[in-house]
């Protein structure tokens, strides 16, 4: 009706920022059901695509098959598209290289072009073949057909021996035993070889066209027919052997089993679900108000004859001019979203997805008119489900109540509490505020709950990502340093540390020694640790055996590092005598529970005693005694922990009977003498394993010993803290590094990581990354980090409209009261301070049920993910719960202060 | 004595074509303890008057001086100050603090002042005005007729120099209008306020000491009678 629709026009100008606000929210809830929908899509395309760039573009295949075959196949109305590759035969490739012998049987595969256009034969040079004298090289068969000085590149000429039968492997096939010999012009070479269940036989190693004019063997056909028609040409045997590509087939929903298509589909609605709730509660609101508002307006048009369905009408059509403006810019604003984030993060994104790094292959944003149409339809029932309930309210409402206008406050039955407790300490105002919340209670409930709903998400995605960074931040670089470089040179070491994104940097020099250290001598937190370590990682090594690792740091970044933990650097940088400082343990254990999830604990303990003074350290080098006994060249090949005891591994350059010169390692036992000052070497047989009785030398220990100076609980700059349970730390001075063999590093942190590594790999240093995990994982925290609080930022602005809407209607609708309360002298300031008041409640009854609410579904998130909730999400409870106060108490007074510029009497006369 | 004085008081609402005089160029000014009764038809600006003479809307241009002070020379919390304690302000619709009782809504002038409520003067109001036994009633509860004399009594309650009464009766029944008026002219004889009531009811304002006749915004009669 031309009337209905003009009042609600009308209804809708005047009511501009509520209006306003409601097109937002619709757009905002159209937009991420969009955004919902188009990720979905974009992320199946990208999966399809992936699976199809690695596999190929068909549902069924067919193996070993027959011209008969292939005719049953070409026949069938099922097929949209066929590619097939007939194997003309089998080349022998037997060469010996580098004292290798290689013996492969390769087969010669003529491909027609729906096979080049359906397959990833992955062409690197060249073209493929377009008649049957051409032929595709896989790129390492190239590499064989030189070694058997064959021609192998582009342009030239290769002739092949040919056998109808695989002779090599023992691998029956059908086919004659004829060798002929075939020219073929090498046209491209192909990066891809795709083996298949039969294993042995590659597909394209060598690839030629199928023009008709040379025999054939057998084929491999690729069928792509209409998804659904796939599991039936399967079964209609065409050849003795076939399968169904189903990875492919799930992401079109065919599949016999749960595949990544439902994953997609089931997060979606979950996600959408989720969005629902949110926008229903929000729209809903907004037509709730309409009503209010209307109220009047519905009493005189049901009193001037307008039916119950034409009343109903005016709020559908409300409904109506709100969503064809706010869902097509909804839809066109959730695309775009989604296109820009995706260009934002695909850097980041292709890295972490396979397909992407082997294929080129980018995650983007693919328009789908189906994912449009759905979220469209979506959003229209959100609107038609919101407007429903208010527009049949609107028809309940008695004209003549409807007229008379009189306030709908709700009086509780046991009536208004005095508050006179309030009133005493807080003045009037606060009292007049509890009487209102009192009695507006369930006017505010949508507003409580959309502010609790926020503050739930909020958390449980701060929780989320708080739990990835650290699970991230644990598996991925925790040193203070980002690359550990190897330096033969000062002129080296000046030269790395000139590059401006440097921005610190220390030289170190690393020696690993053993050492048997009393049990007395640890601290008792450490030993508490090392019997969990030991009970879960069921260790037989005493705590006693520990590896020493000296790490000799340069004197200036040492003793910048001394006076900082407040230590005298003269006493701990004596290059004949120094003092070594020794940091504490920091280990991270995953300790298995009874229920078989896993507890991460972290362990930072000082490891010895105060009162440990010295440490005694196996010898460095070989004992004479040794190498005289092993004759030959002796190399020292390093000491490792085995079973507790030090083992020296010795390589031993013999010279046989022959003249050949033969390495032969040695293991040599160090064991302590109960003196406690001396270690005898005992060495092992390499054959029997057999150890000497006698020890081949025993050496003091007044040369390798180490003076401990003091523990401390950070790392210098350039010391790895990453370490093994049965390690220990020393660092001494680099000035005392006098009799070291090894090779020092410069160790690197840096302002600009992508620069700085360009320029190492440029440089040919010979250097460690330890920032590329950290990248990669900062990345991946990224990119979660921007959905989830992209979609917690939208889900919030959704919930903050709806608390705009409520709490500024109600406040509109009570304007009168306002003006009476102003009229009988009520300052504004008051006016304020009693509104001030009342968000403190509804704040504070969000925060009631928020707070317990936001950490029983973190705790069940983090459970479900198998971890624990160890200590409260308080920054992620302390922003929303701010963000909670922020938005009611602008809310507020925005909508006050519209209503203190009016008189008193204008604001009385809301009936005018 | 002078208790109030209007100087060439106007209200205009619109703009430009739109523009309407409701007041235009009024003057008066009025003794303490005058019953003052101004009459005019429907849209004469007569509510318009009283609305700026009570502090709840402002004029376009003039002046409104109460015991020699210039009301709307002061800012707005000087102005709400004065709505609570130099007038009182009935109206024909009430107008009660839905979730005020009867008590609060009548001392809710004082409570505001933050001063203690006078029992005493309460007592008396509630005596007066027949509310007795519905001190804890909230507005909803009550009839026409007693909200009117419950916004009478918080009129009343701060002792204002002057009560300004819009259409007092026009809601009720003639035997609550004849109540009601009878506490107006009570309160005036007896505690000596200026009493200034809009009515269209000819009967109520033979009642008056003064009638003043208000038509499209001027004043067309001002006529003594007692």
């Amino acid at each position: 009706m031309k009337i209905i629709r003009s009042l609600t026009w009308q209804n809708m100008k005047n009511s501009r920022s509520r209006t306003i606000v409601t097109i937002l929210g619709i757009i905002l809830s159209a937009a991420m059901f969009t955004a919902v929908t188009t990720m979905g899509v974009s992320f199946r395309e990208y999966m399809m695509e992936s699976e199809i760039a690695q596999y190929g573009d068909y549902f069924v295949r067919f193996d070993y098959g027959t011209q008969k075959d292939l005719q049953g196949l070409q026949a069938s109305d099922k097929i949209t598209k066929l590619g097939s590759i007939k194997t003309l035969g089998y080349t022998n490739i037997r060469f010996e290289s580098d004292g290798w012998d290689v013996d492969d049987t390769l087969l010669i595969g003529a491909a027609d072009q729906a096979f080049f256009e359906m397959m990833p034969v992955g062409l690197e040079e060249g073209r493929l073949p377009e008649n049957g004298s051409e032929l595709a090289v896989a790129g390492e068969f190239r590499d064989y057909l030189q070694a058997m000085d064959l021609p192998h590149e582009i342009g030239q000429q290769v002739t092949l021996s040919i056998a109808g039968r695989c002779d090599t492997k023992g691998f029956e096939l059908p086919g004659s035993d004829a060798v002929r010999e075939k020219t073929y012009t090498i046209v491209g070479i192909t990066g891809y070889r795709q083996y298949f269940e039969d294993g042995q036989l590659s597909m394209s190693s060598l690839l030629t066209f199928d023009d008709g004019s040379e025999p054939w063997l057998w084929g491999r056909f690729f069928a792509k027919t209409a998804p659904r028609a796939a599991y039936a040409l399967a079964e209609e045997g065409h050849a003795p052997s076939c399968s169904v590509n189903e990875n492919l087939l799930e992401f079109y929903g065919i599949t016999k089993y749960t595949s990544m298509n439902d994953l997609i589909v089931t997060f979606a609605a979950i996600l959408i679900g989720i969005i629902m709730v949110g926008s229903v509660s929000l729209i809903y609101n907004a037509f709730s108000i309409s009503v209010s508002e209307r109220t009047k307006q519905f009493g005189l048009l049901s009193s001037v004859g307008a039916t119950r369905k034409q009343i109903r009408q005016s709020v559908f059509t409300e409904a109506m001019y709100l969503g064809l403006v706010g869902i097509p810019l909804g839809i066109f604003s959730g695309y775009m979203g989604i296109a820009v984030t995706l260009k934002v993060t695909h850097g980041m994104i292709d890295d972490l997805l396979l397909g992407a790094v082997e294929n080129g292959l980018i995650l983007k944003a693919v328009p789908s008119i189906p994912a449009f149409a759905a979220a469209g339809v979506v959003a229209l029932v959100t609107v038609l489900i919101s407007a429903w309930i208010p527009a049949y309210r609107a028809t309940r409402i008695p004209p003549i109540s409807a007229i008379r206008q009189t306030q709908e406050y709700k009086i509780p039955k046991r009536g208004i509490r005095a508050g006179a407790m309030v009133q005493k300490v807080f003045g009037l105002p606060s009292a007049l505020a509890r009487k209102y919340y009192t009695v507006n209670k369930r006017k505010y409930r949508a507003t409580v709950i959309s502010l609790t709903i926020s503050m739930v998400l909020f958390v449980i995605a701060g929780t989320f990502v708080q739990q990835l960074t650290d699970t991230a931040q644990e598996q991925s670089n925790v040193e203070n340093f980002d690359f550990r470089i190897q330096v033969d040179s000062q002129e080296q070491i000046d030269q790395l540390r000139s590059h401006p994104a440097v921005k610190d940097s220390a030289v170190v020099v690393s020696d690993w020694k053993a050492a048997f250290i009393s049990e007395a001598d640890f601290t008792e937190n450490y030993k508490a640790a090392w019997e969990l370590i030991r009970e879960n990682y069921n260790i037989d090594v005493p705590i006693e055996s520990k590896r020493v690792k000296l790490e000799y740091l340069e004197d200036s970044v040492l003793r910048s590092f001394l006076k900082a933990q407040g230590l005298d650097p003269e006493l701990y940088l004596d290059a004949d005598d120094p003092l070594a400082i020794v940091p504490d343990a920091q280990l991270t254990l995953y300790l298995e529970q009874e229920n078989g999830s896993t507890d991460r604990k972290r362990f930072r303990e000082q490891i010895l005693k105060n009162s440990v003074e010295e440490l005694a350290l196996l010898p460095a080098g070989i004992p004479t005694g040794v190498i005289r006994k092993l004759g030959g060249a002796v190399y020292d090949r390093g000491i490792a922990m085995v079973n507790g005891v030090p083992v020296l591994t010795v390589m031993v350059q013999e010279e046989l009977e022959n003249g050949d010169l033969e390495d032969r390692c040695y293991d040599i036992l160090v064991k302590p003498l109960e003196d406690g000052k001396h270690f005898a070497y005992y060495i092992s047989d390499p054959e029997t394993g057999k150890v000497e009785q006698e020890p081949a030398d025993v050496v003091s220990v007044e040369h390798s010993r180490v003076r401990i100076g003091a523990a401390v609980q950070e790392f210098p700059m350039g010391i790895a803290k990453n370490a093994d349970y049965d390690m220990i730390t020393v660092i001494l001075p680099l000035s005392a590094a006098k009799f070291n063999q090894q090779q020092p590093c410069l160790m690197v942190s840096v302002t600009n990581y992508e620069e700085f590594l360009a320029f190492l790999e440029k440089g040919a240093f010979s250097f460690a990354d330890y920032l590329a995990s950290q990248i990669q994982y900062r990345d991946y925290i990224t990119i979660i980090r921007i959905f989830s609080y992209g979609f917690i930022i939208l889900i919030s602005l959704i919930c903050v409209c709806n608390v705009f809407n409520t709490i500024s209607t109600n406040i509109s609708l009570r304007r009168k009261d306002f003006g009476m309360l102003r009229s009988v002298g009520m300052k504004n300031g008051e006016i304020n301070r009693m509104m001030a008041f009342e968000c403190l409640q509804y704040g504070i009854k969000a925060l009631l049920w928020g707070i317990p609410l936001s950490i029983l579904t973190s705790a069940m998130l983090l459970a479900f993910t198998g971890e624990r909730m160890t200590q409260l999400p308080v920054w992620s409870l302390g922003i929303a719960s701010c963000g909670i106060f922020v938005t009611v108490f602008i809310t507020m007074f925005y909508a006050v202060s519209k209503i203190r510029k009016q008189n008193p009497i204008e604001a009385i006369r809301t009936d005018g | 004595m002078e208790i109030l004085k209007v100087e060439h008081l106007s209200k205009i609402y619109g703009t430009q074509d739109n523009q309407v005089r409701a007041l235009d160029d009024i003057s008066f000014s009025v003794e303490n303890g005058q019953f003052v009764a101004i009459i005019g038809p429907s849209g004469s600006g007569k509510s318009t008057l009283l609305h700026i003479l009570g502090g709840v809307d402002r004029p376009s241009t003039g002046k409104v001086y109460l015991n020699g002070q210039d009301v709307f020379a002061q800012n707005e919390d000087q102005l709400a100050i004065f709505r609570r304690r130099q007038v009182g302000l009935i109206y024909q619709f009430y107008n009660l603090i839905p979730v005020l009782n009867v008590t609060e809504n009548i001392t809710l002038p004082v409570q505001l002042d933050g001063r203690t409520v006078n029992q005493e003067h309460l007592g008396e109001l509630l005596d007066t005005l027949n509310l007795r036994g519905r001190e804890k009633h909230l507005p909803n509860q009550l009839s026409g007729g007693q909200q009117q004399r419950v916004s009478i009594g918080r009129a009343l309650m701060n002792n204002p120099a002057v009560v300004l009464a819009d259409e007092p009766t026009g809601n009720l029944d003639s035997k609550n209008s004849q109540e009601i008026m009878e506490m107006l002219k009570q309160s005036n004889r007896r505690y000596g306020q200026t009493l200034i009531v809009i009515t269209h009811d000819e009967s109520i304002a033979l009642q008056a000491d003064r009638i003043i006749a208000i038509e499209d915004g001027h004043i067309v009669k001002d006529e003594v009678i007692r």
